[in-house]
């Protein structure tokens, strides 16, 4: 485990609902880890849109739900500019809730009119 | 920090990696001018000397006042400011930096001490030692500056080309990579314009009628002119055919390299050579302060621009071919002595 410092510590409370923690926070330190060094990934770094920012890459290929949004984060693969997604289907899943999340907070009224368009190009 | 999240710095307001990408070239800036200016400056005085104008002296002093005043006391806090940012950011890359080139890092040190006392030693002993002891003095300040250039660049050009380095893990592969020479060369060309620039400006502070106001201003023009060029056909013509391929695929996706990119390196390539023609052919029409402030102004978005590319061409990683920019490693290494394990496939299970 020393040599993975990104993996959980053995022994550390387990994470989503089983352990206690919100599987949304979770998603939410594991895209900040993977994506936000070139993705804002909060509205806390969206000052004038912030930069190649998540949720506006989201609602514009219609990706608004958390089911269409896993889909597409395991698919992301073939970028020359960016990795693949790492992790558990479980630590996907949250990611793409805490996704889900940013999107709506960001554009509200997509919350509304969410229809999944999921492999959208 | 919130409980619960492993502490990660996405930014202040603005996404971390355009402050950082403020606070960098802003240190680029005022670094590269203080470089260049030494050497500038140590030709200007000996001109002085040789052909006995001793009016260019009014010129250097007030030079050298602001070089200490504002770029080095400038390009020194953004130094430490990029420390602050990067680490911040992502310790993970600054701490392979480190461990590859802290040696590197103590003896760039060195030199820095020297140019940074230097400029106060060369400020303060204006009139008080013998002319040519002075011209001396200048000398040694420039051999400092472009010191501290010769190391920086091999730790920068590690980043995007660590060459032999994935095969060796030895670090003077890492720093004498493949884009160590054309770098150094097209940075020690380029950084002329920006005093070019720089002399305009401060030469536009002398009185109207002080001789050395339009000398200075046509010798920055032409300094300033033969630097650029040398400096845009290096980049040209050696340092982007010494890049990875993957840096020179990246470069041509506009979703990453977006145009404006180059439309703002056009820009400031474009009007700093119109400035450094004009301060050449017409001193008395480009000898005022508000055209220096706005060459330099425009200046400084070039040199976003060119700067953002060349970070940007490395994405997906911060070192090419070993640590992602998330943090992450990637890929198997064998240095024979030594091995790296890629983490992504266990960190899927
Ligand atoms: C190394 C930098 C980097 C990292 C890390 C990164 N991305 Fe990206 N990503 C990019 C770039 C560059 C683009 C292209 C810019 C654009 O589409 O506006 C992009 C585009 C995308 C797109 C649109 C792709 C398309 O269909 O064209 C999505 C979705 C995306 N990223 C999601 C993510 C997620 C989720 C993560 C975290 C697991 C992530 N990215 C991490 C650099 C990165």
């Amino acid at each position: 485990m020393k040599s993975l410092p990104f993996a959980v510590a053995k022994g550390a409370p387990a994470a989503g609902p089983a352990g206690g923690l919100d599987p949304v926070e979770t998603g939410r330190s594991l895209v900040a880890l993977q994506c936000s060094s070139c993705h804002t990934v909060s509205k806390a770094t969206a000052f004038l849109g912030g930069n190649r920012n998540l949720a506006a890459i989201l609602k514009r290929r219609g990706m608004t739900d958390a089911a269409a949004i896993e889909v597409y984060l395991n698919a992301i693969g073939g970028f020359p500019y960016m990795h693949p997604v790492v992790g558990t289907p479980e630590e996907r899943r949250y990611m793409a809730q805490y996704l889900e999340r940013f999107v709506k907070e960001a554009y509200p009224e997509a919350a509304q009119t969410a229809r999944p368009q999921a492999g959208g190009r | 920090m919130e409980k619960g999240r492993y502490p990660v710095w996405e930014g202040f307001l603005v996404h971390g990696a355009i402050l950082i990408g403020v606070v960098a070239v802003l240190h680029v800036v005022f670094s590269h001018l203080t470089v260049a200016a030494t050497w500038f400056n140590w030709w200007v005085e000996r001109k002085a000397l040789v052909e006995n104008k001793p009016y260019l002296q009014d010129y250097l002093k007030a030079s050298a006042l602001r070089l200490l005043m504002f770029a080095y006391t400038i390009g020194a806090m953004m130094g430490v400011g990029i420390w602050f940012s990067v680490t911040a950011s992502n310790p993970r890359s600054i701490g392979a930096l480190i461990h590859n080139f802290v040696f590197y890092w103590a003896a760039e040190w060195f030199w820095f001490i020297i140019d940074v006392f230097g400029i106060a030693v060369y400020y303060y002993t204006f009139g008080r030692v013998n002319p040519r002891t002075h011209a001396r003095i200048g000398l040694i300040l420039a051999l400092a500056a472009a010191g501290t250039l010769a190391i920086i660049v091999g730790i920068l050009g590690f980043k995007l080309s660590p060459g032999h380095w994935l095969q060796t893990g030895l670090s003077l592969d890492g720093f004498y990579n493949p884009t160590y020479w054309p770098m150094l060369f097209a940075r020690f060309a380029l950084m002329f314009a920006i005093t070019g620039l720089y002399a305009i400006l401060v030469a536009a502070t002398l009185p109207k009628d002080h001789p050395a106001r339009l000398e200075v201003t046509q010798l920055a023009g032409k300094v300033g002119l033969v630097g650029l060029a040398v400096g845009v056909a290096l980049v040209l013509f050696w340092y982007v055919p010494q890049l990875p391929q993957h840096a020179r695929q990246v470069l041509g996706i506009p979703l990453v390299i977006q145009p404006v990119f180059f439309h703002k390196m056009l820009l400031g390539v474009a009007a700093t050579a119109l400035v450094l023609l004009l301060a050449f052919l017409a001193p008395r029409a480009v000898s005022r302060r508000a055209v220096g402030f706005l060459a330099l102004a425009v200046a400084f978005l070039g040199l976003f621009g060119a700067e953002r590319t060349r970070e940007a061409i490395r994405k997906p990683d911060l070192i090419l071919g070993y640590l992602a920019a998330n943090q992450i490693l990637w890929v198997d290494l064998d240095f024979g002595s030594r091995k790296i394990q890629a983490e992504a496939p266990r960190l899927d299970q």
